[in-house]
């Protein structure tokens, strides 16, 4: 449900400008609505910056003018909390063992390579991966906060955090952004018109 | 000295989230109750929404019903947390800021160990400030009025914590689906441990109709004597005195003008309504006829279109529609609703569900003496409140000729309308004001107070 507040706001965008508005969706496949969304804002002629993990599921947009997509391109993989997860739990063991076949051959290391893997794949899904939902919003913002000098982003009208896993990066961009509308509503927000 | 003390006022808990200003469909039972127990001697405290709720997420008030509501009446508000709601991400805590995961999951498990509705926060500060107002003048009663249903559990805690007897007045069915009329929660969900032992504890329990009351017994058998029927009704308030009989009949040189007065939702048979009136216009005695459709579409701002679309009307924002005689003609202020009788010939009772289903809108339908036409399934429990009334056209069908054919014949019966029809009609509404049919209600938490009280009607 959306709050009747904020359909009743709108954006302080200067007289004479594109409105412009920041939408932030982190699932890997984003909902229709959020697609749905984004090509309304496009259809009334808003620039939209898109923030994604990943670009594959934009693709239908891909092209559209004043259309902006700004992905992380794997950088998530490659944040200190996952590469010592990786380290920890997969690799290390895993040269170990690969140490050990050369040792002993490979025959008698097998089950143990076996039974390693699935414990690595068990714990991963299982234990860390719950516990870096926790996180994983906060460290995603800080992913995208390092970027935003390079993205060109000085101004927006409306900043829309479409998921949970977007909400830190909304919740710290109102701050950046103190006259913009900042929201989880998927409705389309009231702009003036562009020009 | 010999001192004789006076026995005091009753003093009663009225725990009811919707409260005037709201304007939600439920809120005219809940201020008739405590205006009734008020002007019945009764020292009255009600419990209510948060404004900013009314405000910010149903999105209307009704500023001139808060005005109807008895001044001696004391209205407080507790708290209530609008997670569940609230989208502006500035509005968000820190701790929700920066980890809206464990937020969530926080939340959550609220609703899934405490109590399953988003007005768990609201019920909580209720036990709170009732413990504390209790703590320095004693309740006699606790009434809390559903839904939301967190107010039967605040009654329930307050009574376990201070022996304050509680009743439960189910203006809807909590553990039933209405509209599917099957359960609403399936089996082992938190929903049916709380109902449980409210209704184990409860010293009454109170519903809208009779086949409610019912499907409740036959679950709680041992709680089936202490269940109660007490229906809607209307409020001759804010109905107004109506124009007289003697006014009864219609120009016959204007077209007739149909009207339905309330909330269109997604329940109601809505596309049934607009294609029968359509067909209906086709007959020469319905030439040009109007429908108008007074109150709101959906309960939030955000259903309109929806409904508009299926209405066949144009969206507000959209390009006009063809002429189909319909038309939406926006809120009625409960105290302006008299008028809108007045304006109609005939009403329509458009309404979703069936066998459990009152209403609360028939009674007010009824006492304007107007011709009824249903547009609703078969068997509905209004039907046993509109049994008698002399001019209900009843297709008994959703099927759209038949319907047509009912709104026809209640069209005949406007333009033939005399004193004395009408007069026989506003009669058998008669029995149905708020007065008479809450005064069983004001019996029976009279009955429950444990000292001794003082009897008898105020003046208001």
């Amino acid at each position: 449900m959306t709050t009747v507040r904020e359909n009743s706001e709108t954006a302080t965008a200067t007289a004479g400008r594109q409105p412009r508005v920041l939408l932030l969706s982190f699932n890997l496949a984003p909902h229709d609505r959020v697609i749905e969304l984004a090509t309304r804002l496009l259809d009334q002629g808003t620039r939209v910056d898109l923030l994604v993990m990943d670009d594959a599921g934009w693709q239908g947009l891909a092209g559209r003018p004043n259309l902006r997509i700004h992905s992380l391109d794997g950088a998530e993989r490659r944040h200190v909390v996952m590469r010592a997860e990786r380290a920890a739990v997969f690799r290390g063991p895993a040269a170990v063992l690969t140490g050990l076949g050369k040792l002993t051959g490979e025959r008698p290391v097998r089950p143990l390579v076996k039974g390693h893997q699935r414990a690595a794949g068990a714990f991963h899904r299982r234990i860390f991966m719950k516990s870096y939902a926790a996180i994983r919003p906060l460290v995603l913002s800080r992913l995208f906060e390092r970027r935003l000098p390079a993205l060109g982003i000085d101004d927006v009208d409306v900043i829309i955090a479409s998921d949970v896993l977007t909400v830190t990066l909304g919740w710290k961009l109102a701050k950046r952004f103190p006259k913009a509308i900042a929201t989880t509503s998927l409705d389309v927000p009231a702009l003036p018109a562009a020009n | 000295m010999n001192r004789t003390r006076e026995p005091r006022r009753p003093r009663i808990l009225y725990l009811s989230f919707y409260f005037p200003p709201s304007r939600a469909s439920g809120v005219y039972r809940a201020r008739a109750t405590a205006n009734y127990l008020a002007q019945q001697g009764w020292d009255v405290t009600a419990f209510a929404s948060p404004i900013s709720f009314l405000h910010e997420v149903i999105g209307s008030v009704d500023e001139r019903l808060a005005e109807t509501v008895d001044p001696r009446i004391r209205v407080e508000r507790p708290p209530l947390s609008q997670f569940a709601w609230e989208r502006d991400l500035r509005r968000f805590s820190r701790f929700r800021g920066l980890s809206p995961v464990m937020a969530g999951k926080a939340y959550r498990l609220g609703l899934s160990k405490i109590f399953p509705e988003h007005y768990l926060s609201w019920a909580a500060a209720s036990v709170r400030r009732a413990l504390a107002m209790h703590a320095r003048r004693r309740f006699d009663v606790v009434l809390a009025t559903g839904n939301p249903f967190a107010s039967f559990a605040a009654a329930w805690m307050i009574h376990r914590l201070t022996g304050v007897p509680f009743a439960v007045d189910y203006r809807d069915a909590w553990t039933l689906n209405m509209f599917e009329e099957k359960p609403a929660y399936p089996d082992g969900h938190l929903a049916w441990k709380w109902e449980q032992r409210i209704l184990r504890d409860a010293s009454a329990s109170i519903f809208v109709n009779n086949p409610l009351r019912a499907w409740y017994a036959e679950r709680y058998p041992n709680s089936a004597d202490r269940m109660m029927v007490v229906p809607n009704g209307w409020d001759p308030d804010l109905f107004g005195q109506g124009e007289p009989v003697e006014a009864a009949s219609t120009d016959p040189t204007r077209p007739l003008r149909f009207s339905f007065l309330g909330t269109v939702n997604n329940t109601q048979p809505v596309e049934q309504l607009a294609d029968a009136f359509e067909r209906a216009r086709r007959h020469p005695d319905l030439a040009g006829a109007q429908l108008h459709i007074h109150g709101h579409l959906g309960y939030f701002k955000q259903s309109q279109s929806e409904l508009m679309k299926r209405l066949g009307l144009a969206d507000p924002a959209g390009e006009p529609g063809t002429d189909t005689g319909i038309s939406y003609r926006g809120a009625v202020s409960k105290t302006d609703v008299g008028q809108v009788y007045q304006d109609s010939d005939v009403l329509v009772f458009l309404a979703g569900g069936a066998r459990y289903v009152t209403s609360g809108k028939i009674f007010e339908y009824m006492a304007s003496g107007r011709p009824i036409v249903s547009v609703h399934a078969p068997g509905i429990a209004a039907q046993d409140v509109l049994a008698g009334y002399p001019l209900w056209f009843n297709p008994n069908s959703l099927d759209v000729d038949e319907i047509a054919n009912s709104m026809i014949a209640a069209g005949k019966a406007a333009r033939d309308m005399t004193p004395q029809v009408r007069a026989e009609a506003q009669a058998h509404a008669a029995a149905f004001t708020r007065e008479a049919v809450t005064a069983p209600l004001e019996a029976r938490l009279r009955a429950m107070v444990k000292r001794t009280i003082a009897t008898g009607a105020e003046a208001s």
